[in-house]
């Protein structure tokens, strides 16, 4: 229950959640951007993701997130970090000016720059983590949806079926948290039947899990059934033109939000690009050099 | 196997927004042999106590006691589980969404092989409940899901049964089903009340049943059981309003009532006491 709570919409009234669906799709890939752009050596990326994560941190408080499912979730990455840094750490990259770390058998070195790019790596996966649970979770489903559908609408020029796949997608999501009732439910009547999922060889386990899965396909293609039969009783023409219950709508609000996030990453992406980024941080904020 | 429950609370969801508190400190006793009910609105807690009857969920606080069966809110201490398990069947609304295997007399067997029978064991007590549930032999290597609603209900309950539990709990078993289908499956489940001498929970919205089948009645409302006993005192005290649905033949006296016929309600159980008690008037109103 908790792992899947992660990234659902939580109903408050922040001012995060009143922006735009679209507004936040745009500002979510423009931060992403920034989060990804480079820097010249790996203390600057390292310094400048620190100051993202804590900015996103402030964000997440401001927009109600939970922290607790939030570090849940990191948590349960550790397989993804445990990789990540044995690999980095492992694979020798004497191409960088690397201060070496260790050396084992005077011929195997491994490196300070490892750690750090696997640090930075694993800090730029939560700041994306971060960024997709703040939206999901301040924007309703069905906003995100519409937002997607107006994104994909030039697209229609080129008979690109939009509309269907935003009512597919807003379809999916609905059913989401149907389905997962409907897995408990088959999963207590199986465990009355005695089954055990959380014990048992592999054998068992992946019986146990079939005596899932096929009562869940079929209730599920039962429901599909039923849920196109009544959109059809109910005039649903995909290629007709329809009107909205719900209008998205753009407010002052997101455009203030927008000057401030895009100016902002405009002139990060112009530090990582121009490659002088410690110059001008130099000069502007009047910073000694202690590297 | 009795069933003592004391002080039974559950909250679903702790410590999150969308905590509710669904049980609020509920006892009572089930004795061996017995037949009871379980009423009362949609989500006043019932499906929530009789999952605690075979540790599908485990107690907020209070303790679930089921033989020497013993379930609290320390998951670590309830062990056991897996054989209590065997001892209490939960037949869940619309079992036949459990049904998964190729055959019909697999899946049945499906549940005692999940506790080590072997699997010419297993068979032989599918067989035994499926002709429980009236399907007999032609039905057992058919798939369950080319089978009509009511076959894979019967199925379904087969798939319990055949786990031979010493306690049958029935949340809802006739939801779904028309008038035949109904009376099939509730005179099953009498017939192996009083033949097998088991103990059945009933769960139900459907009075007349309750009235019908159960011995004893448990009203619940809103996380706490509020009134029980025989049916008819249930029913009877609960006549004046309507806070609970009561059976169509009580329904029917206090219609009577209104049109000023007052029949003596103490004495009707049944239908057939319905009847005789208008015969009676109507043989006194003749002369």
């Amino acid at each position: 229950m908790d792992s899947i709570s992660f990234g659902r919409y939580v109903n408050y009234d922040s001012f995060i959640h009143r922006l735009d669906a679209r507004n936040k799709i745009l500002l979510l890939i423009a931060l992403m951007i920034m989060i990804f752009m480079p820097f010249s050596t790996w203390s600057t990326s390292l310094i400048f993701s620190l100051l993202y994560f804590i900015i996103l941190m402030i964000l997440m408080g401001v927009s109600h997130c939970s922290f607790k499912s939030f570090f849940k979730g990191i948590l349960s990455m550790w397989f993804l970090l445990l990789f990540l840094i044995i690999m980095f750490i492992f694979i020798p990259n004497p191409s960088l000016s690397s201060v070496p770390l260790y050396t084992f058998n005077e011929s195997y070195t491994i490196y300070w720059d490892g750690i750090y790019q696997a640090a930075y790596i694993f800090l730029r996966l939560i700041l994306m983590m971060s960024l997709t649970l703040i939206l999901t979770s301040t924007t309703k489903p069905l906003d995100l949806t519409y937002a997607l559908e107006w994104y994909m609408y030039p697209l229609n020029i080129i008979n690109f079926p939009s509309h269907t796949i935003a009512m597919m997608i807003s379809i999916a999501l609905r059913f989401i948290p149907t389905i997962l009732d409907e897995a408990k439910r088959i999963m207590k009547a199986q465990e009355s039947r005695g089954v055990d999922f959380s014990r048992g060889g592999l054998f068992k386990k992946v019986k146990a899990i079939i005596s899932l899965i096929i009562p869940l396909f079929v209730s599920a293609f039962d429901r599909s059934q039923q849920l196109s039969d009544a959109m059809e009783a109910r005039g649903y023409d995909p290629n007709s033109k329809r009107s909205r219950y719900r209008k998205l709508k753009f407010h002052l609000k997101d455009l203030i939000s927008a000057l401030i996030i895009l100016p902002i990453v405009a002139f990060i992406m112009y530090l990582s690009i121009a490659q002088n980024d410690l110059d001008i941080i130099y000069t502007l904020f009047k910073v000694e050099v202690g590297f | 196997m009795p069933i003592d429950v004391t002080n039974l609370t559950y909250i679903y969801f702790k410590k999150t927004p969308f905590q509710a508190d669904a049980l609020k400190g509920v006892n009572f006793h089930i004795d061996d042999n017995d037949f009871v009910a379980f009423i009362g609105a949609t989500g006043s807690g019932k499906s929530t106590i009789i999952q605690h009857l075979n540790g599908l969920l485990t107690p907020s606080d209070g303790t679930v006691k089921v033989d020497e069966f013993l379930l609290t809110n320390n998951k670590k201490k309830n062990k056991n589980i897996g054989k209590l398990r065997k001892h209490v069947g939960v037949v869940f609304q619309f079992p036949e969404y459990q049904l998964f295997e190729e055959t019909v007399e697999e899946d049945v067997a499906f549940g005692p092989k999940n506790f080590n029978i072997s699997k010419e064991e297993a068979l032989i007590k599918a067989h035994k409940a499926l002709l429980d549930v009236g399907l007999n032999e032609s039905y057992f290597l058919r798939s369950p899901f080319e089978l009509s609603g009511g076959e894979k209900r019967r199925v379904a309950i087969a798939g319990i049964l055949a786990l031979e539990p010493d306690i049958l709990v029935l949340d809802e078993p006739t939801a779904g089903l028309d008038n035949e289908g109904r009376d099939v499956i509730m005179s099953l489940f009498e017939k192996i009340h009083l033949e097998q001498h088991k103990t059945i929970i009933l769960v139900s919205h459907d009075m007349d049943l309750v009235n019908k089948y159960a011995k004893k009645v448990f009203v619940v409302d809103d996380g706490k059981i509020v009134a029980y006993g025989k049916p008819k005192d249930i029913f009877l005290s609960y006549l004046g309003h309507g806070d609970l649905e009561i059976p169509q033949i009580y329904a029917f006296c206090r219609l009577l009532k209104e049109k000023g016929i007052d029949l003596d309600v103490n004495k009707i159980e049944n239908i057939d006491d319905l009847i005789d008690q208008i015969d009676e008037r109507i043989q006194i109103k003749n002369g």
